[in-house]
């Protein structure tokens, strides 16, 4: 199922113009589709995981504001998707072929062995994360003022969401080190 | 105008605000606590200050991420790996946790305002003082013992600017 789903995904990007996102051959320096999708799902990332940290500060407050509450978490669900997407079809059509065997026959074989690996997987939380704290914002927004237990709760959600995103940023940091 | 150049504009632009705006907050909370009651407008000048701190870390973080990508894009993959660099990155977990501890009282404020206050020159002259560093030869570790020792320095004078306050208030 996992190759028939993995397949469908990638005949659907391949389609796209072949000279913008050409399948990555083992070239350390990509072409400029894939440096424009690198540089969306980090700068992507980052807008989700600031979101996230001001989600976490509006929550710390006594009375948050409904307002900052929505918008960050609209915010934060918005951009981690677009991370994700992004993220996905740049490791399918490039890193994949040309970097993550760099990395393996490198000095550094742990940047994706641990912290690719662990990555891949950590970030999952992100989007469902942020998308239960959009849920909560929107639906129940008058309880997050009214019940302590409940603000603490979607502190504890989004402190630990950004945790995550720093985690997952400094991994990046390491995995692109490692070429 | 390239890429690199229009980073560093944003870079420089988030630097002035992170720095000016944390200098600024420092010297608004002194004048402020000199009677021990932070009352509505100094409370709103505190506002706006952190305020301008928030958009000058967000356009800090943005760019300098922005630096990485180029870096990894154009062949210098090592500057990621750089003690330098990571010693920079530390330095902005610890400004972000701290705001937090702040928020939350859960950091006395004498050390909470003194993290900050060192985080932010520390970040900003790491890079200028990289010749230094790199002179002799220090790693992540000996970088980050500075930084200790520059936060104990600035808890030490601050303490020592509001004794001297408090004594013209009496």
């Amino acid at each position: 199922m996992k190759n028939i789903l993995r397949t469908l995904f990638v005949s659907i990007i391949v389609s796209m113009p072949s000279a913008f996102f050409a399948q990555a051959k083992e070239d350390p320096i990509p072409k400029t589709g894939f440096i424009a999708l690198i540089a969306a799902h980090v700068v992507l990332g980052i807008i989700g995981i600031a979101a996230l940290y001001a989600m976490t500060m509006a929550l710390l407050r006594k009375i948050p504001s409904t307002t900052i509450l929505r918008l960050s978490s609209v915010t934060a669900l918005v951009s981690f998707v677009a991370s994700w997407i992004t993220g996905g079809i740049y490791y399918v059509l490039y890193y994949g072929g040309a970097v993550k065997p760099a990395i393996l026959s490198g000095s550094n074989p742990f940047a994706h062995s641990f912290f690719m690996e662990t990555k891949e997987h950590l970030f999952l939380f992100l989007p469902f994360f942020s998308l239960v704290l959009v849920a909560v914002s929107f639906f129940a927004g008058d309880l997050i003022s009214k019940d302590t237990r409940v603000r603490y709760a979607l502190c504890g959600i989004s402190g630990l969401g950004v945790l995550i995103g720093i985690f997952s940023t400094l991994s990046g940091v390491i995995i692109s080190g490692s070429v | 105008m390239d890429w690199h150049s229009f980073l560093i504009v944003i870079h420089l632009i988030g630097t002035a605000l992170g720095v000016g705006g944390a200098t600024f907050a420092e010297i608004f909370i002194v004048k402020a606590l000199r009677d021990g009651v932070i009352d509505p407008i100094e409370s709103s000048f505190l506002k706006v200050t952190y305020r301008v701190i928030r958009t000058g870390l967000s356009l800090l973080v943005i760019s300098g991420f922005g630096f990485l990508v180029i870096s990894r894009m154009t062949g210098f993959e090592e500057r990621l790996l750089s003690p330098l660099l990571w010693s920079k990155l530390a330095i902005v977990v610890i400004i972000l946790v701290n705001a937090i501890l702040l928020q939350t009282r859960k950091i006395p404020l004498a050390l909470g305002s003194a993290l900050s206050l060192s985080s932010w020159y520390a970040a900003m002259l790491i890079i200028p003082l990289r010749s230094v560093i790199k002179g002799v030869n220090a790693g992540f570790v000996e970088i980050m013992l500075w930084y200790v020792v520059l936060v104990i320095v600035m808890m030490v004078i601050l303490a020592g600017i509001k004794k001297v306050l408090k004594l013209f208030v009496e």
